[in-house]
């Protein structure tokens, strides 16, 4: 059983060498000559015209928050919609009908808080 | 599909207390966006709809809903009363603390009430998952109360560091009940319960490994040592009510819900080393926490330290889980939040900038300027200390002597010795209260109508039980019998 694996381990051997081989011949034969435009990001692109590194404004984070939110409310809907139909016979569908006004209602909540305590708005 | 046997009969009344405090909530953060200008208005609406919740315990339906996930019992109703109570007080000290402190009040409030209504999920689940739910219900309200000084940085550390170490305890748990499952093929109490129950079931290192990590997870969530070091930093950056509210309320939360689950192991904990390390763990927060707090000058991590003691405390009485345990548990978590939060809350009301420490200098003298606030900051520490005639005599008595007659001498002599240390530090407060000199510029009390109320609530409270608890340990005691008699 295990002598099957065999000639896995065999190419995993080989695969390893050639690696060493080429990345050590690389290294011995080569000329290596440094300068400041090979160390930085993007060498043949455009030159950075700034830092990455910056204070962004909260109210980016505050739109992607709110949009995450109401994006995953319609991600739930989707099943719900999908099954309501098969599912709604006797008390179920008053049941399945119940649970989604509920959720939907805290989103509602939700939503006319965020919209009075002015989240919306872009000042 | 068939999802009628989901709701039970009366299922809108064994979730009515739950629903007050959901809907409140949503009331209140409603009010505060839509009328701002009466957000004073906010802490006594929140204290009437706590209210309102502890009257509704009266049209409590009782038994098992939601298909066997949650039970509703007496001793939910008796847990139940402890969170209100809990809420009640952190909302009156957070009313005048929070005006002080120029913070707006209507989503605290709020978010107090919903963590209360993840509590009373965890006292009332009878599924590990729910209890997990409940939990994480509460650990996201935590996070935002804890930074809700967010201009400070203290709050700040709070907060980011409750919610690192949380986000690990809660996967702790996670991975424990991932494994119970794998085991026990469910994740229902009751039918883990039976499960157990079953004379031939091994016990297989895979469960052993499954409850180290539930008690690493809860354990961390009570503050017991090893798992303590996160509380002293949380309690000195959290605004003061919160931090009172924190080291009450959760306890009692993970507390019931680890009877639950100790009661369903019950038949096989003799032939496991399982309660040898709940037993440790109780040793280590009664030594650790009463000698770290003998050298803290910080009001508030030393009544962090004292919680971990007084945990370790709690946690003799898990050792055995019978009647008495069970009663003597609610009791001890009852007269914990009268006590502690009374304690806390006259640290509330120290006037400075809330980035320093509140140290024992702050108070000095507070005897002969303010006598009623010293009167309460006294009697907790007193009562905190179990000395008679306060409640925290009595429940210790309780808890010390369930232990000894489940047979656990050694541990409640360790309880013992150690509490009669704490004393020290208990009473070196009260020194200072009457015994030291006020200095010049000394720091102001500045406590309002409310916050001075929760005060008195706390002091009759601990005098009340501290003289007469009879009443409330047959009470507790008959509650424990039907939840034990399953």
């Amino acid at each position: 059983m295990t002598h099957t694996f065999i000639p896995v381990l065999i190419m995993l051997i080989v695969a390893l060498g050639v690696g060493v081989v080429i990345l050590s011949l690389n290294r011995v034969v080569g000329r290596h000559q440094r300068n400041p435009s090979k160390a930085a990001p993007y060498e043949s692109g455009v030159p950075l015209l700034d830092t990455n590194r910056k204070r962004v404004n909260v109210r980016f984070y505050q739109i992607a928050m709110l949009f995450i939110l109401f994006d995953i409310e319609a991600a739930f809907l989707y099943p719900w919609a999908v099954i309501y139909r098969d599912a709604s016979h006797g008390n179920a569908g008053m049941f399945l009908f119940g649970e989604m006004l509920v959720f939907i209602l805290l989103l509602g909540v939700g939503y006319v808080y965020v919209w009075k305590k002015k989240a919306f708005d872009w000042k | 599909m068939n999802l009628t046997p989901l709701l039970e009969a009366h299922w809108i009344n064994a979730i009515l207390p739950e629903l007050v405090l959901c809907i409140g909530g949503m009331f209140l953060i409603l009010f505060d966006a839509f009328a701002p200008k009466a957000r004073s208005l906010t802490g006594p609406i929140a204290v009437v709809i706590f209210i309102l919740c502890a009257w509704s315990q009266r049209f409590v339906a009782v038994g098992t809903f939601f298909g066997g996930t949650y039970e509703v019992g007496g001793i939910t109703r008796v847990f139940d009363i402890t969170f209100v109570l809990a809420g009640i007080l952190c909302t009156l000290l957070s009313a005048d603390y929070l005006e002080r402190e120029g913070i707006t009040g209507g989503e605290f409030y709020a978010l107090l009430m919903w963590g209360t209504v993840g509590m009373m999920m965890m006292a009332k689940g009878l599924d590990l998952l729910i209890i997990i739910l409940g939990l994480e219900l509460l650990s996201i309200c935590i996070f935002v109360l804890l930074g809700f000084q967010r201009r400070l940085p203290v709050s700040n550390e709070a907060s980011l560091k409750y919610f690192l170490m949380g986000a690990f305890a809660t996967g702790f748990i996670l991975y424990g009940t991932a494994l119970f499952y794998g085991a026990t093929e469910s994740t229902n109490i009751n039918v883990m319960a039976r499960w157990f129950a079953n004379p031939d079931v091994t016990i297989t290192p895979l469960l052993t490994v499954a409850f180290v990590l539930l008690m690493a997870g809860f354990g961390f969530k009570l503050a017991l040592a090893p798992f303590h070091p996160w509380a002293p930093d949380v309690y000195q950056g959290a605004p003061t009510p919160v931090a009172g509210w924190l080291s009450v309320a959760p306890k009692a939360a993970t507390l019931i819900a680890l009877i639950r689950i100790f009661h369903a192991m019950g038949p096989v904990l003799p032939q496991t080393k399982w309660m040898t390390i709940v037993a440790w763990l109780a040793v280590l927060s009664m030594i650790i926490g009463n000698s770290v707090a003998i050298a803290q000058r910080d009001l508030k991590r030393m009544l962090a330290y004292s919680g971990i003691a007084q945990v370790g405390y709690m946690t003799i009485a898990m050792l055995t889980i019978n009647e008495d345990a069970v009663a003597s548990i609610a009791i001890y978590t009852i007269v914990y939040a009268l006590m502690n939060l009374g304690a806390f809350g006259v640290i509330s009301m120290l006037a400075k900038n809330q980035n320093d420490p509140q140290t024992l200098d702050d108070i000095a003298g507070l005897g002969w300027r303010r006598p009623f606030h010293a009167l309460a900051l006294a009697v907790c520490m007193f009562s905190l200390s179990g000395l008679p005639p306060t409640g925290g005599f009595v429940s210790k008595f309780y808890i010390f002597r369930t232990a000894v007659q489940s047979g656990h001498t050694g541990i409640a002599l360790i309880g013992i010795i150690t509490s009669i240390a704490s004393v020290y530090y208990y009473l070196r407060v009260v020194y200072y209260l009457y015994m030291k000199e006020s200095a010049e510029g000394q720091t102001r009390i500045d406590g309002g109508i409310f916050a001075t109320g929760a005060l008195a609530i706390s002091i009759i409270g601990i005098f009340l039980i501290g003289i007469w608890p009879t009443p409330l340990f047959h009470a507790a005691s008959y509650a424990a019998h039907l939840l034990l008699a399953r």
